[in-house]
């Protein structure tokens, strides 16, 4: 596997760069992209047809690449992976949400990449504000099984919560799913999600809720007690529901994050990014701080002891780890550079999928997603 | 930041030249780029931690009002469980999992007679000073243990030279992290209940015993008025036999017919005080409704024909299954009711119908309807006519005699048998009787025809086993007129060696006799029979004037093939017999 990924800001500089890599004798037939809404993503789609590369991308909320010794955020642009790998390693499917449930599309997305390879290691990203990234992923889970591993975001468009898109190289999606499945025979997938957020204040009980849309908590409308509990008006919302989200406790005993991804002013509900159910116990919840870049290490460090190395990186990192570290997300950035040493592209979302520490694939929020490919005749 | 700034402003400061200035130029660009990186970094560290101050001041503050009504709401539940405690009349307490009291209520106070602080802290033990405490505290081990509720444990205590009761129950009481930190008890003295408990169940048993002794006193009863009354009949039949002159003879018939009255009438009583007493119990037997009506239209008939009725029954065709139910009692409703039409009839006729109602796989329901064209019943008495000692008229009894307990009888037993009775009538033109009865269905099965009298093929040889000289002398004369051989054996033991002779082809067992009784002698020919080559199988046939069910039932129990109530009447033994002996 060849790898090299880049950060562009117009469909211009694409070109050119494309143009340099294939004089350099690099000829990549998968690129996946994360790009702002502000791109003409139309123009960005026929970039790839024309040069036929398989495209697997999605919108987001602020672009990350690091390469050739530089790392970088940025807004307004695009984040570029492109690899170069034997064609019968890897597939992609896109398909449109429409009509279907979170688990439907999830389960659906699993049904037509299944019995292509023995193995499997999927990269996932969905597009739609109403996605409940838990069905989704349990949708995929439930036809996979757990043993796969599952990877990626879900999109942004610069914090403006309104629409989010998937893409291929000939479809735009604003509510559907793009997968790439790599078989796992060649392909080593691996990859942590850590997070480090904190609880908050005192227990809330969810009393109305359906799937990912809670209407009420502690028997109040769910808009009114973010409100209260957090001193802010309706339009602060869904951002600081973003940055500020509800850890729920499972009866299982473990905890996930749900962020806030929109808001019914109407009916007084929020929408969540992943399932809430009703009955369950949630707490308020934030960044403890910077300190939260050493926690972060720490994790990196520990993964890395058993995934040492890696041909090329990507990274899904929540949008609140932005807002939350501001000039110093770049340090947690270059944690990865610097312990990996590949390519890396990626894009702060509105949600993510991976394992955690505990092994299990989850759908999270609040997470710094990293996930490593590598070729399997690399490693040998 | 300041020191960069330092540094810089002296780096400035020692430039000297414009030369010199241009020579720094770049360092002095790149600390200011430095300075600009970590300035921008502060700002954005200064904003954000703004940010989560107001946003933790806000939860906090909210966090608190939450935390401030809910402390005042559960300080309001404890004053409310405090109040419950207080008032409560059993003995609540909390231990601790070292089994020391923690709260104890009111009523423990008083109970232990010491104030909460001197419970409080310390064990059972040492607050009931006279009270041997090791199991009970293996049992409060148990629950913290198991973290098993425990209910109605029984505690007996004595305090001041009186026994107390206690019934205690205990739960484990669990933090919110599901740790046992002690249990809860509450016990209720429950000496006087115990006490009321203990008297009400001797009452019962008394009372119990009471009418135990009553069913035994009638059936005795029944048994010492029927073995007199069994003479008289039976005698005054012989003599009956050898007067001819009129007005002797006409004696003789009112005192044989007043006999079987008065016997008819010990029946009815006996029967009536078992349902009474709730001993009655039914049989389920395999019958055969075809034959049981053909019984039942051979010990009508005479009657019948005697006052130049016709009687008429029949069974619907569809019955081709042998059935499960208790045939006895069945019988005895349809001669009760059948009884009374012939005697309330004085011209026309009677007429018994068994029809299929409902059937399906498992069982039947049958209808049987007693008709007649008799005197009938006013409606006004139509309601009353099934309750005890009831007859439309009193004058009634004068002319028709009867005990008035029949139909009160027929009533409860169809009852028992889970059917109904019901009876329709007009005055002057007849009455229709009728009931239902669930039966369960056996196989199928060609009914057999044992009821028709057919003429013995071979002669008779009987054994009479029978040690009362009246009752032997009855049936001997019985014997006789059917034609029937017979030898004498006085008790069971007799009855025994006889039977070895071989000579017999039929055995008449008494069962209460001297030496060795009727069961005995049965099960000891049974015995022998079983070693014989080859094995033989006599005909025996119980004389009992016990009618307790049980008697009957024991008499099949150990061999005996049938039974007849003593006095037996001819016909019956001859049905018997022709059953046996007429193919």
């Amino acid at each position: 596997m060849k790898a090299r990924s880049m950060l562009i800001s117009s469909i211009k500089s694409l070109d050119k760069q494309l143009e340099s890599f294939f004089e350099l004798g690099f000829n990549p037939n998968l690129a996946i992209v994360f790009t702002s809404i502000s791109l003409p993503i139309k123009e960005l789609m026929m970039v790839f047809e024309r040069r036929n590369i398989r495209l697997a991308g999605c919108t987001s909320c602020g672009e990350i690449a690091v390469y050739d010794g530089f790392s970088g955020i940025s807004e307004q642009s695009a984040a570029v992976m492109l690899i170069e790998i034997p064609d019968n390693q890897f597939s992609i499917d896109i398909i449109n949400g429409n009509g279907l449930s979170s688990y439907e599309l999830g389960l659906k997305a699993a049904q037509q990449g299944k019995g292509i390879f023995n193995d499997r290691a999927m990269i996932v990203m969905a597009s739609g504000l109403k996605v409940n990234g838990q069905a989704l992923i349990e949708g995929i889970l439930s036809e996979t099984g757990p043993g796969t591993p599952i990877f990626g975001g879900l999109a942004g468009d610069d914090a403006h919560f309104v629409e989010t898109w998937v893409f291929d190289q000939k479809q735009l999606l604003n509510n559907g799913i793009i997968v790439v499945n790599f078989d796992s025979s060649k392909i080593r997938v691996s990859g942590l999600a850590t997070s480090g957020w904190i609880s908050l204040g005192a227990d809330l009980k969810v009393t109305s809720s359906t799937d990912n849309v809670v209407f009420a908590i502690d028997g109040q409308p769910a808009l009114d007690v973010y409100k209260r509990y957090l001193s802010v008006s309706e339009d602060d919302l869904p951002a600081i529901g973003v940055e500020y989200p509800l850890m729920l406790k499972r009866n299982d005993g473990t905890t996930a994050l749900r962020a806030v991804m929109g808001v019914d002013k109407q009916a007084r509900s929020l929408i969540f990014a992943g399932s809430v159910p009703e009955g369950s116990l949630v707490n308020f919840s934030s960044s403890p701080g910077f300190e939260v870049i050493d926690f972060t290490r720490k994790n990196l460090e520990s993964f890395s002891l058993s995934s040492r190395h890696a041909d090329c990186m990507l990274l899904f990192s929540c949008m609140a780890r932005h807002l939350a570290l501001g000039p110093l997300v770049i340090e947690e950035i270059d944690l990865s550079k610097s312990l990996w040493k590949a390519p890396l592209a990626g894009f702060f979302t509105y949600g993510e999928i991976g394992i955690n520490s505990a092994g299990q694939c989850d759908f999270h929020n609040q997470t710094y997603t990293i996930v490593l490919l590598e070729s399997i005749e690399t490693i040998q | 930041m300041l020191d960069l700034l330092d540094k810089l402003y002296a780096t400035i400061l020692k430039a000297g030249s414009h030369d010199e200035f241009l020579s720094i130029k770049d360092a002095l660009l790149t600390e200011i780029a430095e300075i600009r990186r970590k300035s921008e970094v502060n700002t954005f560290q200064y904003s954000r931690l703004i940010k989560d101050k107001n946003v933790l001041h806000s939860l906090l503050a909210r966090t608190s009002e939450d935390l401030k009504l809910a402390l005042h709401e559960l300080s309001q539940r404890a004053e409310e469980l405090n109040t419950l405690l207080l008032a409560i009349p059993a003995l609540v307490y909390f231990k601790d999992v070292n089994l020391n009291y923690v709260i104890v209520n009111k009523a423990f106070e008083e109970f232990s007679g010491k104030r909460t602080e001197e419970i409080v802290g310390r064990s059972a033990a040492q607050v009931f000073s006279e009270y041997q405490t090791t199991t009970y505290d293996q049992i409060e081990q148990s629950v913290l243990e198991t973290g098993q509720s425990l209910y109605d444990i029984s505690e007996q205590l004595t305090d001041k030279g009186r026994t107390i009761l206690l019934s205690t129950n205990l739960a484990p009481v669990k933090n919110i992290h599901g740790e046992n930190i002690g249990l809860v008890g509450v016990s209720w003295d429950v000496t006087e209940q115990r006490k009321n408990q203990e008297a009400l169940q001797n009452a019962k048993d008394a009372a119990e015993a009471g009418t135990r002794a009553k069913s035994e006193f009638l059936a005795n009863m029944s048994h010492e008025i029927r073995t007199p009354l069994n003479g008289i009949i039976g005698m005054s039949q012989i003599l009956s036999k050898s007067i001819s002159d009129p007005p002797n003879k006409e004696y003789l018939d009112i005192i044989i017919s007043s006999g079987q009255s008065l016997l008819l009438l010990v029946e009815d009583i006996l029967d009536f005080s078992k349902i009474d007493a709730g001993m009655l119990t039914f049989e389920e037997k395999p019958f055969n409704v075809v034959n049981l009506m053909r019984e039942i239209d051979q010990l009508l008939r005479i009657k019948a024909e005697d006052k130049a009725l016709s009687l008429l029954t029949s069974v619907d065709k569809g019955l081709k299954h042998d059935l499960l139910g208790d045939e006895d009692r069945i019988k005895k409703v349809i001669l009760n009711l059948a009884d009374n039409a012939i005697k309330f009839t004085e011209k026309g006729k009677v007429s018994i119908d068994v029809t299929l109602q409902e059937e399906d796989t498992k069982g039947l329901t049958l209808q049987f309807t007693i008709r007649d064209t008799g005197i009938g019943i006013a409606k006004d008495q139509l309601s009353r006519i099934f309750q005890s000692f009831e007859q439309l008229d009193s004058s009634h009894t004068r002319r028709f005699g009867g005990s008035g307990l029949g139909l009160a009888i027929s009533h409860r037993l169809v009852q028992m048998m889970g059917g109904t009775i019901k009876v329709e009538s007009e005055p002057g033109k007849g009455s229709v009787f009728s009931f239902d009865i669930k039966l369960k269905k056996l196989g199928l099965s060609p009914s057999k025809q044992p009821g028709k009298q057919s003429p013995l093929k071979r002669k008779i040889h009987v054994l009479l086993a029978e040690d009362n000289l009246i009752n032997q002398k009855v049936a001997a004369f019985t014997l006789n007129q059917m034609g029937l051989t017979f030898d004498l054996a006085r008790n069971g033991i007799e009855a025994v060696e006889q039977f070895k002779t071989g000579r017999f082809d039929l055995i008449l067992m008494d069962i209460q006799m001297p030496e060795m009784s009727g069961f005995e002698a049965t099960q000891s020919i049974r015995s022998i029979e079983k070693d014989m080559n080859p094995p033989s199988h006599i005909l025996i046939i119980a004389l009992t004037a016990n009618a307790m069910k049980g008697d009957m039932e024991r008499c099949l129990q150990v061999g005996m093939n049938a039974y007849l109530s003593k006095p037996f009447q001819q016909k019956e033994l001859m049905g018997l017999i022709s059953q046996y002996f007429s193919e």
